[in-house]
């Protein structure tokens, strides 16, 4: 199944990459998601620990499953206002 | 009314659109970019779909937790420049405890949930 990714702000700047559709198995979870995305771009690993992830606008729990069609969002730490 | 947007605001509009017979009190809030060091301006990122949802999630909340009349929030996204106006939020509530409370904890929502980024520019 494919899911949509979305990178903003300096996990965009890092990897210069806005938008990407990816393949998963069935029942991958957000955290395995999120580990093959680092590995896939290793400069994201000094952020690892302050990333916000999101599933279709929400925030998510890492261990939440993923279905076909998601839209995940890499955020770094948020700061309006 | 959008919460998240380009243009400047007016704070007048907005504080009016929160007005009632039934408020005792109606507080504001205005967020701007300070002048500092060498800052320019600040370049405001924002995930809309996002933004736009939690904004709402976070003005329905504070109607909810403060017993709110009304209440508007007004976020604005790209450059906005040393002085300007950055974000409003106005609550009309029966009595001003409310009111001040209501607008102190939406911007502390803001900044803890709602995607926006800035960059100094």
């Amino acid at each position: 199944m494919k899911v949509k990714i979305k990178f903003f702000s300096s996990c965009y700047d890092i990897i210069g990459i806005k938008e990407m559709m990816l393949k998963i198995p069935k029942n991958t979870l957000l955290i395995h998601l999120f580990e093959k995305i680092i590995q896939l771009y290793p400069k994201l690993n000094p952020l690892k620990e302050s990333i916000l992830l999101a599933i279709n606008k929400e925030f998510a729990d890492s261990n939440i499953i993923l279905y076909e069609g998601d839209e995940i969002a890499i955020m770094p730490p948020i700061g309006g206002g | 009314m959008n919460n998240l947007q380009y243009k400047d605001f007016s704070i007048e509009t907005i504080i009016s659109s929160v007005s009632d017979l039934k408020a005792g009190a109606t507080v504001s809030f205005i967020g701007s970019v300070r002048c500092e060091d060498e800052l320019k301006a600040l370049q405001y990122e924002t995930y809309d779909e996002m933004a736009i949802k939690v904004l709402k999630q976070i003005r329905e909340a504070a109607i909810e937790k403060f017993g709110l009349i009304k209440a508007e929030i007004v976020h604005r996204k790209g450059q906005i420049k040393i002085g300007e106006k950055v974000v409003i939020i106005a609550c009309s509530a029966p009595h001003r405890e409310e009111a001040f409370r209501a607008c102190e904890w939406i911007i502390s929502e803001i900044k803890k949930s709602v995607p926006i980024w800035k960059k100094e520019i």
